[in-house]
């Protein structure tokens, strides 16, 4: 079972960031939308969820206001590589929304890996 | 014999006398005949007197022919006596015209009783004289009734003709009639001689000589008489001329006698006065021209009258005619005026009408001048308030106008031409060029630059032909235009054209960079991540962790682009907020120190007390290090100074400064100046321009001066650059100052900023104001929320307190605006319908009830205004 779902759509950082965690002996699923996010977490939960911002279709502040409201028990990480505007403002405006951490792309993988990891620890 | 009986002596010397005395008579009966001198009359009388004698002397022969018979003899002796007395008649005829006496009835009488007498006398023989018969023939005895006949017929009129030439002689004492004094003189004297001696010689027993006695003082008298008189005689010619004149002339001459009557009239005057010649001679003048007096003088004197329904207008002049000086009778001179009259009449009307012509014209002449006057008045006015110099000058230079501006700026030029005038050296060149073109009928336009007191003025000078009514250039125009201003707006004008245009290309790039970096990251991050894996899951000394080694570091060098472009886009990290400035300079320059080449000496000026701009300090710090790398880069071969210094800068109102366009405000200035390579001229214009760089490829990406350019205008600031080559280049940077006073608060960070939007709900304000009463907590109160951002920028604040109830928006949007604009406030909302579930989970949000209590509230701002404590 899965402990972490990751939201991205660039196909390449799903895959990294996934590989990175199973590296780190993390297993994670991945979502290309929040619409594939809803629909894995109605199956199965996850413990920690690791959002992109900037999406199409459902963009990342959707995916929290979700979160908090279905899932208050899941932490969440926003990560961002920054947009037509501010990419800190939305990692502001995430953490105003109470998320666990902010990552600013690109990333620093070791930090995220540990973050997670330590969010999963303090979740048991 | 009969022939005896008659002395030789005395009849020769009768028939001397008789021979002599025809020769007078056919002479004088000649010229009589011949001319028509007004002579005539005197020629008349004295002719008579020479045919008597002739007569006389010769019936005297015929008395002495001895075979005549004695009754015979007797008639002829009284024939003569006859003659005798004939010619005392004609004697005294003589002596009175010689006298120019009028003929009068008294004469005229004596003449006709002296040819009665005559008559008498040979008819009646011895009614006379008693005939005797003498040695010589018969004589002539006087008898008792001879005397009175004798007295009556030959001594009267004698004696009365002397007196009338003794009369006549003093008024012909003048000069001019010197002759005829003579003359009167000598004709009685004579004529006295030759009686005394007829009657003197046959009593002194000469009786035979008697006759020879008193006919040669007759031959005397007849010598001198044609001696003398004859020279007064005008020649035939001119009284020929004379009389055609007054035939022909157009003038009226009458001549009349001194009591008027007319003697002879010319045919011009009988026109004149429309009547015929003859019937007028004989009549007063008076009879036609019913002013005319006799008594009076003339002289041009105007007469008009009716003739034949006509008017008639002349001019009379009497003028008295003289014979010897004595008058006789008045010439009238009557020139007609009717023409003159008529044609002063017309010329006078032509000359009042000249007169109202003139005076029209002159009339117009004063309008028109006066319309002249005016127009130039208005062409004057208008030349002198032109904002430009006009002059003219004449086709050989000469100034001729000049406007008042003209005068003002270059002096009176009237009279002088472009050698003689005091100009500057440009301004004579100039104007000669412009002549030039203008003298062949071109038209000229140029601009030129004079220097004066070290300044640069700028001009334009037109020139254009003036041409006159036959074409011929008569004048140059000249207008003098002063551009300096026009010029100077015109270099600002393309300034900032070009910086518009750099910002336009930069803004451009920033949001095409922008896009890029977002799906750049993404890519890089995939990239990054991805060799780190590898490099994690390859043993350590497995060859190829080289390889991933060295594409880490050049995804990193992406990461950094990618950063920088961000930057540059302004969508990078950046936050505003108090930046010491001085302490970034320090701070930046000690690090450059250690890194910087050997003989580079860094100099530092920044003022004592720190000074504060609104930014971002790491920033900054990026700004000041990418300048002072550029300098020393350019320092890298020969070494040199790099100068940084910062120093306040107030300009009170817009200014410009290093051809940057200040607003007015307080400044803080920092300066960078190398003494390095210096940047090329041509490179000046570029260098802020993005990918701009003249380091090698592996030395910078060319973003370096793009990002401080675009960092700086986040700021509100300004960038300008001067560099000389080779002698270096130096950066300026103007930021807007923060005032002493906000920086106050910054620096006491323990003293807390409250924003309280002013509430209707006043027992609630005096609840929240309460809450801190004594505590350290500054208020500002706001009326509108449309301040919060401006208040944030200038005034950063804690924590802000709200009544839900009194805000138009929900709260939540409200925040999430202002989050994006940067503020990074806590708040407090009072809210009723607040579910606090909805919003507590913002850590910087608190809603509470409007019914709170005044602890909680306390305990609850108090956490967020001193949350470590």
């Amino acid at each position: 079972m899965a402990n972490v779902l990751i939201i991205d759509d660039d196909h390449q950082m799903r895959s990294l960031l996934r590989e990175a965690f199973l590296l780190a002996g993390i297993e994670a699923e991945t979502a290309a939308d929040g619409r594939e996010a809803q629909s894995l977490l109605s199956t199965q939960s996850f413990r920690v969820v690791v959002t992109d911002i900037v999406m199409p279709d459902m963009d990342g502040f959707e995916i929290i206001f979700m979160l908090r409201q279905k899932y208050p028990q899941t932490a969440i990480v926003a990560i961002s590589g920054g947009g037509r505007i501010n990419a800190t403002d939305y990692l502001d405006s995430a953490r105003g929304f109470g998320v666990a951490a902010t990552f600013q792309k690109p990333l620093n993988r070791k930090a995220l890996i540990a973050k997670v990891q330590e969010l999963l620890d303090a979740e048991t | 014999m009969i022939w005896k009986a008659m002395d030789s002596t005395f009849f020769w010397l009768t028939l001397g006398a008789f021979l002599l005395c025809l020769v007078f008579t056919l002479s004088l009966g000649i010229s009589f005949s011949s001319s028509r001198t007004f002579r005539n009359a005197l020629d008349r009388s004295f002719l008579l007197i020479i045919a008597l004698v002739t007569l006389w002397n010769f019936i005297s022969i015929l008395e002495q022919i001895p075979f005549l018979g004695m009754d015979l003899k007797l008639l002829f002796f009284r024939w003569s006596s006859s003659i005798w007395i004939f010619l005392g008649v004609a004697t005294y005829d003589f002596l009175r015209k010689l006298a120019s006496a009028p003929r009068t009835w008294r004469t005229d009488a004596m003449l006709v009783i002296a040819s009665l007498s005559s008559v008498w006398t040979v008819f009646f023989p011895h009614a006379i004289s008693r005939v005797s018969e003498g040695p010589f023939g018969f004589f002539a005895i006087p008898g008792a009734e001879l005397f009175p006949i004798m007295l009556a017929n030959n001594l009267a009129p004698v004696t009365w003709g002397l007196v009338l030439i003794f009369r006549r002689i003093p008024l012909a004492s003048t000069e001019e009639l010197r002759p005829l004094h003579m003359t009167l003189w000598v004709t009685p004297i004579v004529l006295v001689l030759s009686q005394l001696l007829s009657g003197a010689l046959p009593l002194l027993g000469y009786p035979e000589w008697s006759k020879l006695g008193s006919m040669g003082l007759t031959i005397l008298v007849a010598i001198y008489y044609f001696a003398t008189l004859s020279r007064e005689d005008t020649s035939i010619s001119v009284s020929q001329a004379a009389k055609s004149l007054f035939q022909e002339m157009t003038d009226g001459i009458i001549l009349t006698d001194l009591e008027g009557v007319i003697d002879q009239i010319n045919p011009a005057g009988a026109r004149l006065l429309g009547r015929s010649q003859e019937t007028m001679v004989g009549k007063t003048l008076s009879a036609f021209i019913p002013q005319f007096r006799e008594d009076q003088w003339y002289q041009d004197y105007p007469f008009h009258f009716q003739q034949a329904g006509r008017n008639v207008s002349c001019n009379l002049t009497s003028v008295l005619q003289k014979n010897k000086g004595i008058p006789y009778g008045r010439m009238l001179i009557l020139r007609d005026t009717s023409d003159l009259v008529e044609l002063r009449r017309r010329s006078q009307n032509i000359q009042e009408s000249l007169d109202q012509q003139s005076a029209e014209r002159i009339l117009a002449l004063k309008e028109a001048h006066e319309r002249i006057r005016a127009r130039e008045q208005q062409l004057q006015s208008l030349l002198d308030n032109l904002p430009f110099q006009v002059h003219l000058k004449d086709s050989r230079g000469q100034y001729i106008m000049q406007n008042r501006l003209d005068r003002e700026r270059r002096g009176n030029l009237l009279g002088f031409n472009l050698d003689s005038a005091d100009l500057p050296l440009e301004f004579k060149e100039e104007a000669q060029k412009g002549d030039a073109v203008a003298l062949k009928g071109g038209e000229y336009d140029e601009d030129f630059a004079i220097e004066e007191n070290g300044q640069q003025e700028h001009f334009r000078s037109i020139k254009r032909p003036i041409r006159g009514s036959s074409g011929e250039i008569e004048a140059i125009l000249g207008i003098l235009m002063d551009v300096t201003a026009m010029h100077r707006l015109e270099q600002e004008r393309m300034e900032f054209k070009e910086r518009l245009l750099r910002s336009h290309k930069m803004e451009a790039i920033g949001t095409l960079a922008g896009g890029i970096a977002h799906d750049f990251n993404n890519i890089l991050g995939a990239l990054t991540g991805y060799c780190e894996l590898a490099a994690e899951t390859l043993p350590a000394e497995a060859p190829a962790q080289k390889y991933l080694k060295e594409s880490l570091i050049a995804a990193e060098r992406g990461r950094q682009l990618v950063q920088q472009i961000l930057t540059f886009s302004r969508q990078g990290e950046k936050t505003s907020k108090p930046v010491a400035v001085a302490f970034t300079i320090r701070e930046t320059l000690s690090l450059l120190r250690v890194n910087s080449p050997k003989r580079v000496q860094i100099q530092t000026m920044v003022p004592p007390h720190e000074v504060y701009i609104l930014g971002d300090p790491v920033e900054l710090h990026r700004i000041i290090m990418n300048l002072c790398t550029n300098a020393l880069h350019a320092m890298r071969d020969n070494g040199g100074k790099l100068s940084v210094s910062c120093e306040e800068h107030s300009t009170p109102i817009p200014t410009t400064q290093w051809g940057l366009q200040l607003p007015a405000g307080q400044w803080i200035c920092i300066e960078i100046s190398d003494t390095g390579i210096g940047i090329p001229e041509e490179n000046l214009p570029r260098i802020f321009d993005p990918f701009f760089t003249t380091k090698k490829t592996t030395e910078g990406s060319g973003l370096g001066l793009s990002v401080v350019h675009g960092l700086l205008q986040d700021w509100g600031g300004y960038i300008a650059v001067r560099s000389r080559k080779d002698e270096g280049s130096t950066f300026r940077i103007y930021l807007p100052a923060l005032q002493r006073r906000q920086r106050a608060t910054d620096q006491q960070e323990s003293f807390a900023t409250a924003v309280l939007l002013q509430l209707r709900d006043a027992s609630l304000q005096q609840k929240i104001q309460d809450a801190f009463s004594g505590r350290s907590v500054r208020w500002m109160s706001l009326r509108s929320l449309e301040d919060i951002p401006r208040l944030w920028r200038v005034n950063p604040w804690h924590l802000a307190v709200f009544n839900q109830a009194e805000l138009d928006l929900p709260f939540e949007l409200l925040f999430q605006q202002w989050r994006s604009q940067g503020i990074q406030s806590s708040f407090v909302v009072f809210s009723e319908k607040a579910d606090p579930q909805d919003l507590n989970f913002l850590e910087q949000v608190s809603l509470l009830p409007p019914n709170t209590s005044q602890e909680e509230i306390q305990t609850t701002l108090r956490k967020f205004l001193w949350p470590t404590s």
